[in-house]
């Protein structure tokens, strides 16, 4: 029998790539269940002595209220993001033209700037504000600041996600919409959304998840570490430094919301790719 | 319902010329059609006139209207594309229904015109079935049906029978003529076939490499194609031509060509001598026979190929390749001997160097 | 060059909704023959290719290659040249693109290129061969992968309705060309199409599909002036057969208005069979007279399609009958003129379809 070397080879690689992703999450998976005690004297891979659920608790506790923050603040930021690149999408796909030729490289470019290069001139601008409206317009470490500040970093993102998935679209289904009386944006409801909702879907998903873990931004724009999940996750290390329980735990906690919209909403994404490779039509 | 005009249409995709002057009238009431090959420009113009492209140069008009610079949406025409563009989410019924919806008429109405047009086209069963459950030829019914429910300044027809089976084609070409005549209104409708083309128009512009090459009565046009491009391409089977030369013989004026030599008709009787002529004669008009004709040509047969009821017989005289039609199923042995006998009153004339019609039979 | 044969062949796809595709079929492709499958868009002709081809494993039946059962071979196993309605074309020149399973083959240089001039020359692209894939147009583009399959010698050829993609112009040469290439190759050629003229012209016999069932396997000249049922009567020639509807009366048929006589025998032929029967006659076959005939019929719509005239006539009972105009008369619309069906062409089929006399 003909062994199929490249078949071997590549189970190989993926098994050792697998474990350098595995023992950080079974460390993570192991130290939320350990007490206080087993993680003072016990190796950071040893299976818990005991038990002890309470830390889970605790950090369950400790995390409650940010995330609902984090949801207030990234839920209806990742919604506005991609409804308004859905929309910008489609107008630049009817517009056609050197419009279509030109704009969508220069969004993408806008998103490959780091946002490190962003944060100084943004700070000084908010600051700024904040003075010149004497104290009205606050929105350093605000939920409204934070809120702004992802919307404008993720929205050119969200547009070039939504023109893959709008580029896609069967252009005579939308021909015959215009020629049918809809003006453009009646088209855009009544026939182009419904056609692009894998794509709709799996953008949110995307920019959700993206604003969930995102560390700087909040780091940047609030002081402390109430206002968002990776903050305050991030407010245990320092502490003291070998009491990892409560953090591991933390950290499971935290970004559990993303998987689970993940995993309830999997159908969508892997549609949406689909129609991304074209295999929608 | 009004005359479409359409004057001096220029139009280039990246470089390539697509239409380069072209200028027509569609007549209310009548069913002009717009005939030329794959690539001759039909669609752009089409869509030119329905909006959605921008020419470069030229206007269309809607009556007196210029509507040129109207976007689709605001100029009440009714397309029906080439893949049908349903939308794939709506049932049969609201895609028909779409239009009417656009122009906000109340529900009463709506389902009234529906159901009109839906009797019309044979489609009131499958009104509430989405686009994915149905046959290629009832979509190809509801895309038309979208066109016709809407009052429309004109209908335009982009090829919607060409992804058809050829049975179903068939039988549509003579429901739809009479459709549209109940219907009323300007109709265009693209094609690249003759026989959809005679079968259904009334007018015919003909196009080819973004030009018009004619325009008028569609059996006119056919009968007398003004030159040899016209009656190449809008001719079926395809005309035959022979190159010969005018001579002088036994005190007459005849062209002289490799296979035959043709008596000149009165009308052409003052052609000098020395002139280079192309004659024309259609694979109908051309008889056969397995044994010798009087005054024929022996011919060698090259491939025969039934069309269903007819044959069409890829001969070679001479070198000459010649097709021949017969109104019935033959099958020869390729490499056989067949006698043709061209009817010589039904020969066309054609001027060698410009390619222009010189003389139409009858 | 193989004998192909279908046996007891059914199959029913699951996804994405049940769908019976083929029912009961059963075939003999004898090697060197060149077959076609006909019948309009969801006959299951493609089914049926795919499984001779291998892409589609058979829920019931076998299929066998000389008499070796190749049911479960996969397609590179049987040795089998596809042709599709989209050519399939690989991004490299002309030549590369002939060459490339003898090379997959591991043939020499020099055997290769003789190979492909070999096939280049009988497909008329041998000006094309240094010309990249990608600038070429679909007919030629189809040339080429019709090369490509041809050059691996393989032992039944299928083709997927691979003119349907063409226009009209090039379907035509095209057509021409494959009719010259199945009298040069002797392979077993198996084709498959909805377009009765690529059917009618290149095999020597055809199976007319609809529904999942080979309603008839004959030759063209049988399945014209012998149709097993109205099905194939309507599919077959263009047009179809007239269909009119009868019921049997003392000394022939009657259909409304029109009254067609038969023989004693005949009659007593039919009788067995019910009393409701279905006329048929081709359009080329309705006699038109303005003197005499066996009913008055009134022309309601001319369709003058260049080639031939086609008549519309309507009998004051309301019958439809098409008939092709003959040479010698003219009719135009609203005339009044006389029909007479020669009753050797008429066929007779019952009222399910089938024929009988």
């Amino acid at each position: 029998m003909k062994f199929k070397l490249n078949i071997v080879v590549a189970v190989v690689i993926l098994a050792v790539v697998g474990i350098f992703w595995v023992i950080p999450l079974y460390a993570l998976l192991v130290g939320s269940i350990k007490s206080l005690a087993d993680t003072m004297s016990s190796p950071l891979l040893d299976l818990p002595r005991e038990l002890d659920l309470g830390t889970i608790a605790r950090a369950f506790n400790l995390l409650a209220g940010t995330m609902v923050n984090t949801a207030i603040i990234t839920i209806p930021a990742a919604f506005i993001a991609v409804t308004v690149g859905s929309i910008a999408a489609f107008g630049i796909y009817l517009k056609g033209g050197k419009v279509a030729d030109y704009l969508p490289p220069l969004i993408a470019i806008t998103t490959y700037i780091p946002y490190q290069a962003l944060i100084v001139p943004l700070i000084t601008l908010i600051r700024w504000i904040e003075e010149a409206t004497g104290r009205l317009i606050v929105l350093y470490d605000t939920n409204y600041g934070l809120f702004l500040v992802f919307l404008l970093y993720y929205t050119p993102m969200a547009t070039l996600l939504m023109f893959i998935f709008t580029n896609n679209l069967p252009r005579e289904v939308i021909e015959a919409a215009l020629v049918d009386g809809l003006k453009p944006m009646t088209a855009y409801r009544r026939i182009a959304l419904p056609l692009l909702s894998p794509g709709y879907v799996a953008a949110l998903i995307f920019i959700l998840i993206n604003m969930w873990n995102n560390f700087f931004i909040p780091l940047s724009m609030t002081r402390g570490y109430e206002k968002h999940v990776t903050l305050k996750i991030f407010s245990y290390v320092g502490q003291a430094g070998t009491i990892y329980n409560e953090m591991f735990a933390a950290a499971l906690i935290g970004s559990l919301p993303p998987l689970i919209i993940f995993i309830l909403m999997g159908r969508y994404f892997v549609r949406g790719l689909l129609a991304f490779t074209g295999g929608g039509r | 319902m009004v005359d479409v005009i359409v004057k001096g249409i220029k139009k280039s995709y990246r470089r390539r010329e697509v239409l380069r002057g072209v200028s027509f009238e569609a007549l209310d009431g009548k069913i002009t059609v717009i005939y030329g090959p794959v690539g001759a420009g039909k669609t752009t113009i089409l869509r030119i006139i329905a909006g959605l492209e921008k020419p470069d140069e030229g206007r269309v008009y809607f009556g007196d209207r210029d509507v040129t610079d109207i976007p689709p949406q605001d100029r009440n025409v009714g397309l029906v594309f080439q893949t049908f563009a349903l939308y794939p989410h709506l049932s049969v019924f609201e895609n028909i229904a779409m239009p009417l919806k656009a122009a906000g008429l109340p529900i009463e109405e709506i389902k009234r015109r529906v159901s009109w047009v839906a009797e019309l086209l044979r489609i009131s069963d499958i009104l509430e079935k989405g686009p994915a459950e149905i046959s290629g030829g009832q979509r190809q019914r509801v895309a038309i049906a979208r066109a016709l429910v809407k009052d429309a300044a004109v209908y335009l027809f982009d090829e919607p029978l060409t992804n058809l089976d050829y049975k179903i084609r068939e039988a549509m070409r003579g429901e739809l003529k009479k459709i549209l005549r109940e219907r009323g209104g300007t109709f265009i409708w693209a094609t690249g076939d003759p026989q959809e083309a005679l079968a259904l128009g009334d007018y015919v512009v003909v196009i080819h490499n973004g030009v018009v090459l004619d325009a008028g009565q569609i059996h006119e046009v056919y009968n007398r194609p003004k030159n040899t491009l016209i009656a190449k391409y809008f001719s079926y089977p395809s005309m035959n031509f022979i190159e010969g030369i005018v001579v002088s013989k036994d005190q007459k004026r005849v062209v002289e060509s490799e296979i035959v030599v043709v008596e000149l008709p009165d009308a052409l009787k003052s052609l000098p001598v020395g002139s280079e002529v192309i004659l024309g004669i259609r694979p109908t008009h051309i008889k056969i026979s397995t044994s010798p004709i009087p005054g024929g040509l022996e011919s060698t047969v090259l491939l025969t190929e039934v069309l269903g009821s007819e044959t069409l017989i890829h001969v070679e005289v001479k070198n000459k390749r010649l097709v021949v039609h017969v109104p019935e199923i033959v099958r020869l042995i390729p490499g056989s001997k067949l006698f043709l006998k061209l009817d010589y009153s039904r020969i066309y004339y054609f001027d060698k160097s410009t390619g222009n019609l010189l003389h139409a039979p009858g | 060059m193989v004998n192909v044969l279908v046996d007891n062949v059914s199959h029913t796809y699951t996804k994405p909704v049940v769908t019976v595709a083929l029912v009961d079929v059963n075939l003999e492709f004898k090697h060197g023959g060149f077959y076609a499958l006909l019948g309009p868009s969801g006959c299951g002709k493609t089914t049926l290719m795919k499984i001779i081809s291998g892409l589609l494993r058979p829920t019931k039946g076998r299929i066998l290659f000389d008499n070796v059962d190749v049911t479960d071979w996969p397609p590179r196993k049987r040795n089998v040249a596809m042709v599709f309605q989209f050519p399939v074309v690989y991004e490299m020149s002309v030549y590369d693109n002939i060459a490339f399973p003898l090379r997959n083959y591991g043939y020499s240089e020099s055997e290769i290129r003789k190979r492909v001039y070999e096939v280049a020359e009988l497909l008329g692209i041998k000006d094309v061969l240094r010309v990249h894939a990608s600038k070429l147009d679909p007919a030629t583009r189809q040339k080429v992968a019709v090369a490509r399959a041809l050059v691996r010698e393989p032992s039944v050829f299928l083709f997927d309705e691979p003119l349907s993609n063409l226009d009209p112009l090039s379907r035509m040469e095209l057509r021409a060309k494959i009719k010259e290439l199945q009298r040069t190759m002797k392979t077993t050629m198996i084709y498959v199409t909805h377009d009765q003229a690529e059917a009618l012209t290149l095999a020597d016999y055809i199976a007319v599909m609809n529904e999942g069932r080979v309603v008839q396997f004959d030759t063209p000249e049988n399945l014209y002036e012998y149709p097993k049922n109205t099905f194939v009567g309507f599919f077959i020639g263009n047009p179809g057969m007239n269909f009119i509807n009868c019921e049997l009366v003392e000394s022939g048929l009657r259909c409304v208005d029109m009254y067609y006589p038969l023989t004693p025998r005949e009659v007593e032929a039919l009788r067995a069979h019910g009393d409701e029967f279905i006329l048929g006659i081709r359009p080329e076959y309705v006699r038109i007279s303005r003197e005499s005939g066996l009913v008055r019929a009134k022309c309601v719509v001319r369709e003058d399609l260049g080639v031939a005239v086609l008549l519309h006539l309507e009998t004051p009972g309301g019958v439809l009958v098409k008939a092709k105009l003959q040479p010698g008369i003219d009719v135009k619309e609203a005339d009044e003129v006389f029909l007479d069906l020669p009753r050797e062409k008429v066929r007779i089929f019952s009222k399910r379809g089938d024929l009988i006399l």
